[in-house]
């Protein structure tokens, strides 16, 4: 195969979600001296522009710490890097992009997510691009088998629970959790190869929650999925604590106490239940409380936004147990932007599955978790003819 | 649910006002012997067994000298009664004084001395019920409660279950199978959500749950609205458009897309569009003005029905149950919820399930509790009807009317333990024909019909009574008429406040309105007048018939006697009419007055053939009105089958008086003295057995097969009876109509409704339709079905 049927530079993927466009681009290492000459002032521009900066205007990030360096693609290497920004900023971003001269060029991009049907009049009018729009579950599976084929270290990781406390054992137990570093269990991270997992379920944790059933690369399909997703922590957490972003959204859980704002099982009973194996500590209502004035009043923001993650955290947790159970999987893969992060989202995942399957589920991440769906696109762009 | 004590002392001075609706609500409390208490966060639900007196006709042989045909006394009869009612828990304290005054030491068994409570509230109300009562608590398992009152509906309360047409919002009543109700979900949305699988009374277990529910709507909508409560959050939900708020499949992909079926309109991510930018304003508040509070609380309402209803699919697939049902005070009469429920249990079955709910779910576990008391009461020995008079109606809104803060709903014991009819195709019987909660014609019709003939009720209870002028009775019958408008009222509002609106349920109504009046059998005299009438005649109509010799002559004879008695009903308007102007007074002006045509029919023909050629071994007939119709009528029906071969007869009355319908007693008199006239009747009822009579269980006009004595169904059983026979509009039109045997039947009426026959024609519902024709040439129409059973 010559270079001259290959794709003309920028390679890009693409992915627009609901909240966050996903951006991954391919920077070539092997550019032979004709090449160089041949790519012209727009495209070093572009190049250096991307490759150079870490926040792009107000809202753009290239997470750094993601970056993968010299990575086979085609026959073509380069480097890996990924990029982010808010859906909302997709109009800017096709400012700068003219702005930049890229509508000068002529190539083509890739693209997935919603976004890829909701934004192709506007992109196609002001860039002189071909628009090829991915199927969305595809590109996911595409790019996580992508990634699983470079078999990086530390790409797949879980977390080995373990306990010295016979007591412990309800992952709704959120007074454990709250106290965080005192928890009676411990998570030690260690890194898996991702090879031998098929079948799982995949959990994408975007906005909303898809929940697909992987057999394999060609086999899977949507079993399951949720409107109680990354979009109802963030819009709740907006609503009632002010924060304005994600970032500052999980901080504020990090720091709460949800027990002074849902309802536990004491609340009601005055203790435990033992008839249906609840103990005193569980919670029995998400908000539970918060009818209630006094109790209201003495919420604060960060209690309120630990409540909110663990709502919507429960609930996902719940639902990807159930999809694993009833389609015989042992693997739940978690991804996703909500996981950004958020450690102790994952903790707590790994905890409820660990827990309601007595250990038999187990629940597994990738570290670019946000990104697989423009993984996926850029692959099917770069491997295009 | 907590329970938030300060919130009840302040409004403890409002409940003075209604101490009479006090009184209303606890209806024979001071003959309670047994109680239970769910204590939940807003509501407090109390359920006691307790009993009233009411007089009831007993007939007996003439006294000596008399000139009736038998006499007719009054008797007292204690009726046993199950009491639920729920307020809301402001009103406790005066609820639990009002019970301390009222309990009779006399009745206070040892039982209630220790009361059984569940839900939330009941641990810390503990103290006060001792202290007061004097009655020490024993805390209930909450989930156990739910259920056993789950169980105890399901199989007692007739049209409980319903789910709701998702564009109507109309409630859609579901037949259940009373012997047959495990397993099934039952998914409670209260504070939290529980799903609980049921599989026997013994057998259950608490298979999952999830913590968004009811209260989280409820704390959610505190936190982001002004509503004061629970309901105004609902109000507010209920005028909010959740797109606003939502992001939608729409805003996401900027068309519909339809990859994996997804539309336009679902919901990617729960309030999902409520997320901040940097460059919003500075505060919080600011922030969340921008959305309207009704749009964020129909969101959250949305999300946590679409998220209870994916989960309880979900285990509904894991552990193959099809039937779930939903309670919890998430969903008490609020029809949004319920809409979004259906949808969601709808849209993640494929339509494969239904979601299903109780008219009474609000008692379940005060209903549970008390039961739990009562483990003597063995309540599989009894069967139970709702008294419509003394329950409130189920109303649309969640509030009850600021008139009136209680609501009551009270099961009265029937006499008998009721079971469904042994040959009845009891799989999906509704024994109505038509459900006038969907037709919205017929229930005008109906519901107009019974306001107009109100009077001639209310001068029937007047007369009915020996001094006619007496003032107290004069006010009863005023205030019988008054109860009933009101209640026909409120089904104008919401007609399915009693269940499934039918002509059954309308008559029902009317009967124990009567009774809460104490008027009971209000046509007994006439009834007598016209049994002695009938029996006078009989021997010259049985003499006609014997002298008939041809036999396809005297079959048809005896059918069109059959028919003409059915003539006879005081129910029917156009009857009374006819009558008034002396047209019916013998029973040659009754056979000229139904259209003959009936002979013409296959249905006659092959009825007629089968009898001929002994076919049936036992007949079973459900007669209707006494007098002329049972005497004139069926008896000479009864006569032939029993001497023409050795088939045997089962005639079945009601057990209780209901307009001018034969019941069980008088049937028994009047076959007596009937037997002095004819040798077959005497051989066959004193002799040989081959007919004998049996109470059907039912105090009504109309018929409900799956609820019949149970002694009648096991003779049924034992005679082998192949041939059913229904007789008159209540029992083979208004029900039955559509009914299917294991055996054939005949339904029989004379049409005395215009409105009706008119039906009956527009929609070719029955042979020969086409010449349903109502009073042509003074004629009624006649319906004769008779139906083969195809094995």
């Amino acid at each position: 195969m010559s270079i001259s049927e290959k794709p003309n530079f920028p390679w890009f993927g693409m992915d627009i979600g609901g909240t966050l466009v996903k951006l991954v681009y391919f920077e070539p290492i092997d550019l032979t001296e004709e090449e160089k000459l041949k790519q012209g002032d727009t495209l070093r521009t572009i190049q250096r522009y991307l490759v150079r900066n870490e926040a792009y205007g107000e809202t753009g990030v290239r997470d750094v710490d993601l970056e993968i360096k010299a990575v086979k693609l085609g026959d073509r290497l380069g480097n890996l890097h990924f990029i982010r920004f808010p859906t909302s900023s997709m109009y800017k971003f096709i400012d700068l992009c003219v702005k930049k001269n890229l509508h000068l060029l002529t190539f083509k991009i890739y693209a997935t997510g919603g976004g890829a049907f909701k934004f192709e009049a506007i992109i196609t009018k002001s860039l002189n691009v071909k628009w090829i729009k991915c199927d969305e579950l595809e590109m996911l599976v595409q790019g996580i088998e992508f990634m699983a084929s470079l078999n990086l270290d530390e790409e797949c990781f879980f977390f080995k629970i373990w306990t010295t406390d016979s007591n412990f054992s309800n992952p709704f137990s959120m007074s454990q959790i709250t106290n965080f570093p005192l928890l009676k269990a411990n998570f030690d991270l260690q890194s898996k190869k991702f090879s031998d997992t098929y079948p799982f379920i995949l959990v994408n944790i975007g906005s909303g929650v898809s929940i697909l059933l992987v057999n394999s690369e060609k086999d899977f399909r949507r079993v399951s999925g949720t409107s109680i997703g990354g979009g109802t922590f963030l819009g709740l957490c907006c609503l009632l604590t002010g924060c304005k972003t994600y970032e500052e959204a999980i901080d504020l859980a990090n720091k709460g106490d949800n027990t002074k704002v849902d309802k536990l099982v004491q609340d009601i009973y005055g203790g435990d239940y033992p008839k249906f194996s609840l103990t005193s500590d569980v919670v029995a209502s998400s908000f539970g409380l918060m009818h209630i004035k006094d109790k209201r009043e003495a919420a604060t923001k960060e209690d309120l936004a630990k409540a909110t993650l663990l709502a919507v955290l429960n609930n996902v947790g719940l639902l990807a147990k159930e999809s694993a159970v009833s389609h015989n999987c042992e693997k739940v893969v978690f991804v996703g932007n909500f996981l950004k992060a958020n450690t102790l989202s994952k903790k707590l995942l790994s905890h409820a599955l660990n827990y309601w399957s007595n250990g038999k589920i187990k629940a597994l991440f990738l570290r670019h978790e946000g990104y697989f769906g423009a993984i996926g696109s850029l692959i099917n762009f770069a491997l295009s003819r | 649910m907590s329970i938030d004590l300060t919130q009840i002392c302040q409004n403890q001075n409002s409940f003075t006002e209604s101490i009479e609706l006090t009184q209303e609500a606890f209806k024979n409390f001071e003959n309670a012997n047994r109680v239970g208490i769910d204590i939940g966060g807003s509501l407090v639900k109390i359920a006691y067994s307790s009993s009233f007196e009411c007089t009831t006709a007993f007939f007996s042989d003439p006294e000596t000298n008399s000139n009736s045909i038998y006499s007719v006394n009054e008797v007292k009869k204690t009726v046993p009664t199950l009491n639920f009612i729920k307020f809301e828990t402001k009103y406790i304290d005066t609820a639990i004084d009002y019970m301390k005054k009222n309990l009779n030491p006399l009745q206070a068994t040892e039982d209630l001395k220790s009361v059984r409570a569940t839900g939330g509230g009941s641990y810390k109300y503990k103290e006060l019920l001792f202290e007061k009562l004097g009655i020490e608590v024993n805390k209930e398992d909450e989930i156990s409660c739910l259920i056993i009152g789950c169980n105890f509906l399901l199989r007692h309360v007739p049209n409980e279950v319903f789910t709701i047409n998702y564009d109507t919002l109309e409630y859609e009543f579901k037949p259940v199978q009373t012997g047959n109700i495990f397993p099934y979900l039952l998914v409670n949305i209260g504070s939290g959500v529980s799903i609980l699988k049921v599989e026997s009374d013994q057998k259950y277990q608490r298979i999952g749950g999830s913590t968004i529910g009811g209260a989280t709507l409820w704390g959610l909508g505190s936190l982001l609205t002004d509503a004061k409560n629970f309901e105004e959050i609902i109000d507010l939900a209920e005028k909010g458009d959740n797109r606003n708020v939502d992001m939608l499949v729409r805003d996401i992909y900027g068309k519909s897309y339809d990859l994996f079926g997804l539309e336009e309109d679902l919901i990617a991510s729960s309030l999902g569009k409520a997320t901040r930018s940097l460059y919003d304003g500075p505060t919080r508040e600011e922030f969340a003005k921008q959305f309207k509070q009704e749009d964020l609380v129909k969101s959250i309402l949305i999300m946590i029905c679409y998220d209870v209803s994916q989960i309880a699919t979900l285990y509904a697939q894991i552990h193959g149950i099809d039937k779930l049902y939903f309670g919890g005070y998430f969903i008490h009469n609020c029809r949004l919820s319920m809409k979004f429920l259906k949808h969601g249990i709808s849209y993640w079955s494929q339509a494969k399930m239904d979601c299903l709910f109780l008219r009474h779910e609000g008692y379940l576990g005060a209903i549970g509790a008390f039961l739990k008391t009562s483990q003597d009461l063995d309540h599989a020995n009894f069967s139970w009807f709702e008294n419509f008079a003394h329950s409130s109606t189920h109303t649309i809104s969640r509030l009850k009317n600021d008139s009136n803060p209680f609501d009551r709903f009270e099961l009265n014991q029937e006499e008998f333990k009721l079971v469904n009819c042994p040959l009845l195709d009891h799989e999906n019987y509704v024994p109505d024909l038509i459900d006038l909660t969907k037709d919205e014609e017929a229930r005008q019709y109906w519901l107009n019909c019974f306001e107009k003939t109100i009077e001639t009720y209310e001068k029937q209870c007047i007369k009915s009574n020996t001094d006619e002028n007496d003032q107290a009775t004069l006010k009863r019958a005023g205030e019988f008429k008054k109860s009933y408008l009101n209640k026909l009222n409120e089904l104008k509002k919401s007609p399915f406040a009693f269940g499934r609106l039918t002509v059954r349920s309308l008559l029902d109504l009317r009967e124990h309105c009567m009774a809460e009046f104490q008027f009971f059998d209000v046509y007994s005299r006439e009834k007598r007048e016209e049994n002695k009438q009938g029996l006078e005649l009989l021997d010259d109509r049985l003499t006609y018939l014997e002298n008939i010799q041809n036999i396809e002559q005297r079959w048809l004879e005896i059918f069109r006697g059959f028919l003409a008695g059915n003539v006879y009903d005081y129910g029917a308007q156009s009857f009374i009419e006819k009558q008034k102007k002396g047209h019916l007074e013998k029973f040659t002006q009754a056979l000229n007055s139904i259209d003959e045509s009936f002979n013409k029919t296959d249905s006659y023909s092959d009825l007629v053939h089968r009898i001929k050629s002994n076919q049936y071994k036992c007949v079973c007939i459900f007669v209707d009105n006494s007098g002329f119709d049972l005497i004139l009528g069926v008896l000479p029906l009864v006569v032939e089958l029993l001497k023409s071969n050795e088939q045997k007869v089962i005639l079945c009355a009601n057990s209780k008086a209901a307009i001018n319908d034969i019941t069980f007693q008088e049937l028994v008199l009047v076959i007596k003295k009937a037997c002095r006239v004819n040798h077959v009747l005497n051989d066959a009822f004193y002799k040989t057995e081959n007919l004998v009579v049996f109470e059907n269980g039912s105090a009504s006009p109309c018929l409900d097969l799956s609820r019949i004595n149970i002694d009648l169904a096991k003779a049924i059983n034992f005679h082998r009876v192949d041939l059913i026979i229904l007789e008159g509009m209540g029992r083979a039109v208004h029900t039955n109509f559509d009914a299917r045997f294991k055996c054939d039947s005949l339904k029989s009426a004379v049409i005395k409704n215009r409105w009706l026959a008119e039906r009956f024609k527009k929609f070719s519902k029955i042979e020969n339709s086409h010449c349903i024709e109502f009073l042509k040439e003074d004629k009624f129409p006649v319906m004769f079905k008779f139906e083969k059973f195809l094995s």
